[in-house]
């Protein structure tokens, strides 16, 4: 039994079999035709193109239909790419003069443009070199004749370096229990599929495939972010009842999907979804969540073109009408930091792609609120396109990062502003949409007593809020034990925000990852948060705890923890509480 | 002068380089020292133009005025697939 650690980035459990791709990263070896034999590999090439170009199109169907249609759109570089002129010129004069084969030719031209890529220091055309592999892939898969459809006859946990887009489009997901890759961050590709697809999924282990082979037994703990590969049979044993506890325990969240979620003495708790995909909303609607309460706004910008208006004005407008009334925060573009200026790791991550210069303290650095203050025009375009589709449903604009008054009064006259332009103009808009602000830097915390006079909501932000109180960097695995939600300063920063603006009047939600965890809703539910929102899959756990606590005693919860003085206090602290209310989910595993 | 917010990227290089095609002149672009061949989504993305980079146009053959101002004209209007630039809006 060999156990590894990654960082856990969709929960659950797997049990099953391994399937290994892609360890070698396919090299071809120069491989050269007779001179006979150059018109039939031009012909092989031409249909190698032929094909990619029908398979880049499925794939984009499949991603569109799979994941989001704003995903598929990676592939559209693709296209552009596959039926450059030039390119094809090279491929043909590599098999005409130098008697490559169609293989050799595709490896070694594209490879050549990957490399050239890589090398140029540009985060953009970094990536651009894993689009340009992905395409060599394609085309050599179809030379090689293997079959780029990988069709599996049963359930089966997916190991790789790491995953592009073509390889987990091609992927038939129906028996795809698990993933699990050596590279990658809470941002790659692999966690935001496995997360749409709701399985567990464990990245950034670190080199282990060698340990691995097909067929092996292996456990993905997508909680503890664990790989256990060849399992004794004690510890196969212990992961079969988590799962099956699992399984039934989903069974009977799944019976509280039209009951509200109120605590026993009566107090409504208004649950919420965060999303980042349009198709996301399909997820909140259909486990009845109140509405959305974090709408990310960055995938539009994944292609790496900033998207038009009218494509952000539809991707809104689909999920304000999608949730029927109900709320939608839309938070204007978060782009920067770690989400968008990530650089590649060795293989790619074919997310991200926003390349302003390279910033040497990138999280407090040009991002978010601060990037849209600066690129106004883009900042705009996207406030115009909320607003026009605001006329559809119930929406909230929401800033992200703001740090002082003075930015918060910028981003609302720019609305202001907007508003005029688009009344003017006489397009349908709606010009009372409530505008709040995310609270995730200390500084807005000690100034709340300002903002509340002027901001219509507030959202709190644990996430970045922990990272910025604490100084420390959630990716960094030196100090990650520094970042802890939990922290009684973090529980300060909460109860100081809840507490002002309740005095104003003015509804605060949170929308971090805490608010999706069911140990800490006691605790949240004692600090007066009324709102919380999570992602999608979490919120039928929340409102079970919901459902089963009364205020009183949440709010002896939240005094006790807010009075320790160690992260580690208050979250065992809340566990044993979290055990007190529900001793069936206590054992070894749970949570 | 590269005008479009995003720099020279997938589509604007895809732009230029059918365009390019379309003349018998050979074209080239040049920008910081680099030429690259204006016929090549792979060349061009490689000058790594970004916004505010100024790129020369090098036309030559019998259509190189047609060919260069074509292009040129491509570059002035922010390669027209692009979203068009809202400052003015």
């Amino acid at each position: 039994m060999i156990t590894f650690q990654g960082i856990a980035v969709s929960p659950g459990v797997a049990i099953g079999k391994a399937v290994v791709f892609n360890v070698e990263g396919g090299r071809v070896p120069p491989s050269y035709c007779e001179s006979t034999a150059v018109p039939a590999e031009l012909e092989r090439l031409d249909d190698a193109i032929r094909l990619a170009t029908v398979g880049i199109q499925e794939s984009s169907q499949g991603v569109s239909q799979k994941i989001g249609v704003e995903y598929g759109a990676i592939f559209e570089g693709h296209l552009l790419m596959l039926h450059d002129d030039s390119l094809k010129k090279r491929l043909r004069e590599a098999v005409e003069k130098r008697r490559f084969s169609a293989e050799y030719a595709v490896y070694d031209t594209l490879g050549e443009y990957a490399a050239k890529f890589q090398n140029l220091n540009d985060p953009y055309l970094a990536e651009r070199a894993s689009d340009v592999r992905d395409l060599q892939n394609r085309l050599l898969r179809i030379l090689t004749n293997e079959r780029m459809q990988v069709r599996f006859s049963e359930p089966v946990i997916v190991f790789a370096r790491n995953f592009t887009p073509s390889e987990t489009a091609a992927m038939d997901t129906h028996f795809i229990q698990a993933f699990a890759t050596e590279s990658g961050g809470p941002a790659s590709h692999t966690a935001i599929v496995a997360e749409a697809l709701h399985i567990p999924a464990v990245v950034g282990v670190g080199q282990f495939l060698h340990h691995l082979a097909s067929g092996d037994i292996v456990i993905v703990d997508g909680d503890a972010g664990t790989i256990i590969i060849h399992p004794d049979e004690n510890t196969l044993e212990r992961y079969e009842r988590l799962q099956s506890r699992q399984q039934s325990y989903a069974v009977d969240l799944a019976s509280l999907k039209d009951l509200k979620a109120v605590t026993k003495d009566g107090t409504e708790i208004e649950l919420l979804g965060n999303i980042e995909f349009p198709s996301e909303a399909e997820d909140c609607w259909n486990i009845n969540a109140d509405g959305i309460g974090l709408y990310r706004t960055e995938f539009l910008y994944l292609g790496g073109e900033h998207p038009d208006e009218q494509e952000q004005y539809e991707a809104y407008r689909g999920v304000l009408e999608k949730m029927n009334g109900r709320p939608v925060t839309i938070r204007t573009v978060d782009l920067g930091a770690d989400k968008l200026l990530e650089k590649p790791d060795t293989e790619g991550d074919e997310f991200s792609s926003y390349y302003i210069e390279e910033e040497k303290n990138p999280c407090l650095g040009l991002r978010s609120i601060r990037l849209s203050l600066k690129r106004v025009e883009l900042f705009r375009r996207q406030l115009r396109a909320i607003l026009r589709a605001a006329y559809y449903g119930r929406a909230k604009i929401m800033f992200p990062l703001i740090s002082t008054v003075a930015e918060w009064r910028q981003a609302r006259m720019i609305v202001e502003d907007v508003k005029e332009d688009l009344a003017e103009r006489g397009v349908h808009f709606a010009p009372d949409v409530p505008i709040g602000m995310m609270v995730e830097v200390p500084s807005s915390v000690l100034m709340i007593d300002r903002f509340v006079r002027e901001v219509d909501f507030f959202s709190i932000g644990t996430n970045d809020l922990t990272q910025y109180t604490l100084a420390v960097d959630r990716t960094n695995k030196d100090v990650y034990y520094l970042y802890n939600s939990c922290d009684p300063v973090i529980l300060k920063l909460i109860h100081m925000t809840v507490l002002a603006a309740d005095g104003a009047g003015k509804p605060v939600s949170l929308c971090g990852q805490m608010s999706g965890n069911p140990i800490f809703t006691p605790l949240l539910l004692g600090l007066g948060l009324r709102h919380l929102s999570m992602a999608p899959a979490l919120l039928p756990e929340v409102k079970k705890v919901c459902r089963e606590v009364d205020i009183e005693q949440c709010r002896l919860i939240a005094q006790k923890a807010l009075e320790m003085e160690k992260a580690s206090e208050v979250r065992n602290y809340l566990r044993a509480e979290y055990f007190h209310l529900f001793p069936e989910m206590d054992g070894e595993g749970v949570l | 002068m590269v005008s479009n917010e995003n720099g020279i990227h997938i589509r604007p290089a895809s732009i230029i380089a059918r365009c390019a095609a379309q003349f018998q002149s050979e074209i080239e672009l040049e920008a910081e020292g680099k030429r690259v061949d204006a016929r090549s989504i792979f060349d061009i993305l490689l000058l790594a133009a970004t916004k505010g980079t100024s790129v020369q146009i090098i036309a030559t053959g019998e259509d190189h005025y047609k060919a260069a101002h074509a292009v040129a004209a491509l570059f002035r209007e922010g390669f027209p697939l692009d979203p068009v630039p809202e400052h003015l809006a």
